[in-house]
């Protein structure tokens, strides 16, 4: 073949190369151009028709809910707060890099934290837990991806992920995913079988995983009852993130008489930073109160004169300026112990 | 919402810059249009950090006399009349009188804060607007925030007269505030009324506020510039907080830049080119909530435009900003492939008023494929020029099926309530 005859040859194949890409660009639904390379995955959307079952846990989480949720966007200044957006409304952290600073984007907002900001990698491709070079999306494995500094660039705004590193959970390889997003038999279209992970994210605004975090205890110690919470399974401080969030030990005693009034034993929580009132009366001014990971707190309380019973409560508040009866307290754990 | 759906024709640049933003480089030019300025990167927190450390300390002498002088001025301690004058004077006088005022501002006692705020307004060391602005935000107590104001407005930061206007709305600060505000309009140039109203009182701050807004600079003719040095170390230390994942330190960062009008715009400016994206979106974001103020940085901001991780905000800002200089660069981002430069491009133009967009305009909102961001941007971006009906149908009939998201639109209803009576 002669030199000529060889650049036409090149230039046609290019040439059709090319036109086939636009004509594919063009007319067909954006996920099946992937083989071309010229797909842009911008929306969870695109993943739906292949991960149906993922796209719904996903969806109405706390991740897709991110940018919407009223309550945050209460916290944000409805978002005037710009930073804020970083997180709850992320671009591709691989883009950015994991455990580094997010950057917010501005489409999509009903996505919050999409498919797209932890799938997509630096160079435009999806990443995953393996290569499946033969399916639309080409997934490649990614190491990174899978580690607990993805998940650092946002949760580490409150140190959670400093807490875990502190903690046995990291020194025995228990990392974010394992309790976060436990491992499910998921079913593939052609009906064959592969392990994934949960995407409902289920932490501290679901309630059995908030039950199993810590053990809770109530027992009568001479003139006194001594209330005790050991954190035992969260792998970072608890309650964690958000200073808002707190744990209550709530305490009140019977007599024949009848029960008296309910009483903050103890508060676990961190303080805001221009907070100056000590959360307990031990904590000093500005003092974190959260439960470290592995920690247990007691807390003594005399027994009144005539006391027959005690009750006990351990209460989840999403924030510290509710009371009980407030959609936002969650009652994790009671106790009743007879004094007499 | 639907999925975006690459243009015919743009599918082959589509490629062209995926291979780019794969080699890990800036794309140098947008799908089309015009070459764009070349953007070199370069590390620039490590800088800043230096710039931060090398705020001066007073020596152990000077901190010793500073320390005495401060703890009778800001009446820590009793004192007789004659030594409080003396030592007020002096420490007024003092080059390093910042020292011992900035922490004093944050003292936990109310009346301490006060003092300090008024010590700071005296001292004419304009540096010291930026720890008065942190203050603003966290201060609770509202004869403190008057105090706060007023040292601001002496100082020749203009933020503070909002705050004196809210406070003469409120009876318990009313005469304070009032007071206060009357001085900074006369020192102005404004004329008042021998015994002007609250409402003569309240439009001319509102005045001043909004030319300082615009302008970024007080109208106030003594005010000294702020000493250079101490000036970029304390801009380079909010800034540098930007690289933590913290984002209350960002977020102070963002209210004392944004609201230091001018003085921040030349070091906002240095750090476009860094090679630390949230350097580079931080300044950005800055320069777009100053808008027009922030006109010098566009030469700077133009190169951004190829970035792909901080280009949909370079287009933002220069929207915001009034760059029509760059409508070149920006109008072919309408038809791109990004589906982030297509949504910001489509409200830039719009908020450039850029005419010969409009049919493009039209074309992106009327193309179903289209992603609906893109279509409510192209709406707003048309709605921007006043009398397009059927953009602001298209606006109506989102809000009405709530199929987008709703707060974004209000987002957007405000912003054309703000642009003026042309834009409905």
């Amino acid at each position: 073949m002669n030199l000529p005859t060889r650049i036409v040859l090149v230039a046609s194949v290019l040439g059709a190369f090319g036109g086939a890409i636009a004509w594919l660009s063009a007319g067909q639904p954006a996920q099946i151009i992937r083989a071309a390379g010229a797909v842009r995955w911008e929306s969870s959307a695109q993943c739906r028709d292949c991960h149906q079952d993922v796209y719904d846990e996903w969806f109405g989480s706390h991740h897709q809910i991110a940018y919407t949720n009223p309550e945050v966007r209460d916290l944000s200044d409805d978002f005037r707060k710009e930073e804020c957006m970083d997180c709850h409304l992320p671009r591709p952290l691989a883009v950015t890099g994991f455990g580094k600073r997010t950057l917010p984007r501005r489409t999509h907002f009903d996505e919050g934290v999409s498919c797209i900001s932890c799938h997509l990698g630096p160079d435009g491709g999806i990443l995953a837990r393996n290569d499946r070079p033969e399916v639309p999306c080409k997934p490649q494995r990614s190491a990174d991806f899978l580690a607990a500094e993805a998940c650092a660039s946002c949760h580490n705004q409150h140190a959670t992920t400093d807490q875990w590193r502190a903690s046995h959970f990291a020194q025995q390889g228990t990392d974010c995913a394992s309790c976060h997003m436990p491992e499910v038999l998921r079913t593939r279209q052609d009906g064959s079988k592969r392990m994934g992970r949960k995407h409902v994210y289920e932490g501290g605004h679901d309630l059995a995983t908030l039950k199993k975090a810590s053990v809770f205890d109530v027992r009568k110690d001479g003139d006194g009852i001594v209330l005790s919470l050991r954190n035992v399974a969260a792998g970072h401080n608890f309650p964690t993130e958000e200073r808002h969030r707190a744990v209550d030990m709530m305490v009140r005693f019977v007599s024949k008489d009848g029960a008296g009034e309910w009483q903050r034993a103890w508060r676990f929580r961190q303080p805001y930073r221009d907070e100056t009132t000590p959360i307990n009366p031990g904590n000093v001014s500005g003092e974190n109160a959260q439960l470290p990971s592995g920690q247990q707190k007691d807390v003594r309380v005399p027994i009144p004169g005539g006391a027959v019973t005690v009750e006990a409560r351990l209460w989840y508040r999403l924030t510290p300026f509710v009371g009980d009866d407030d959609p936002k307290s969650t009652l994790l754990e009671e106790r009743r112990v007879a004094l007499q | 919402m639907t999925v975006a759906r690459p243009s015919r024709g743009f599918a082959l640049a589509a490629t062209l810059a995926a291979v780019a933003a794969c080699s890990g480089e800036p794309l140098a030019t947008p799908a089309t249009g015009p070459q764009l300025p070349t953007l070199r990167l370069q590390p620039r927190i490590a800088e800043l950090k230096a710039t931060a450390a090398q705020r001066s300390v007073p020596s152990d002498a000077a901190q010793k006399e500073l320390r005495d002088l401060g703890d009778i001025a800001l009446q820590l301690v009793e004192s007789d009349e004659r030594t409080g004058m003396l030592s007020t004077r002096s420490l007024i006088e003092h080059p390093a009188a910042w020292w011992i005022l900035e922490p004093a501002l944050a003292h936990e006692r109310a009346e301490v804060r006060q003092r300090a705020a008024w010590l700071c307004g005296q001292s004419r060391q304009t540096v010291l607007q930026l720890p008065l602005l942190l203050r603003l935000k966290y201060e609770l107590d509202p004869p403190t925030v008057v105090w706060v104001a007023d040292a601001l407005a002496r100082l020749g930061n203009d933020t503070g007269l909002a705050w004196l206007d809210a406070a003469i709305g409120v009876e318990a600060t009313a005469q304070a505030a009032g007071s206060s505000a009357i001085e900074a309009l006369k020192a102005r140039g404004v004329t008042l009324a021998e015994q002007p109203t609250w409402d003569e009182v309240r439009q001319g701050l509102r005045q001043q506020h909004a030319a300082w807004l615009q302008r970024g600079a007080s109208s106030l003719s003594d005010a000294p510039a702020p000493e250079a040095g101490q000036l970029a170390a304390r801009l380079a230390q909010h800034l540098a907080t930007t690289e933590g994942t913290q984002l209350r330190p960002v977020d102070d960062a963002r209210y004392v830049t944004v609201r230091a009008g001018v003085l921040g715009v030349p070091l906002l400016t240095h750090i476009l080119d860094a090679s630390e994206p949230y350097l580079r979106t931080m300044a950005l974001q800055v320069l777009a909530d100053l808008g027009a103020v922030a006109k010098p940085a566009i030469p700077a901001i133009l190169p951004l435009l190829g970035d792909p991780l901080t280009g949909s905000y370079a287009v933002r800002t220069l929207g915001l900003c009034g760059a029509s200089e760059a409508l070149p660069f920006l109008r072919p981002m309408l038809q791109g492939t990004d589906l982030e430069l297509r949504t910001a491009a489509a409200q830039a133009l719009g908020v450039l008023r850029d005419e010969p967009s409009r049919a493009a305009l039209r074309a992106r909102l009327l193309d179903l494929a289209e992603s609906m961001d893109v279509r409510v941007s192209a709406a707003f971006g048309l709605c921007c020029f006043g009398g397009e009906t059927e953009a602001a149908a298209y606006l109506a009939e989102r809000e009405a099926k709530k199929d987008y998201h709703q707060q974004t639109l209000a987002r957007l209803r405000e912003q054309l309530a703000a642009i003026g009576p042309t834009a409905k």
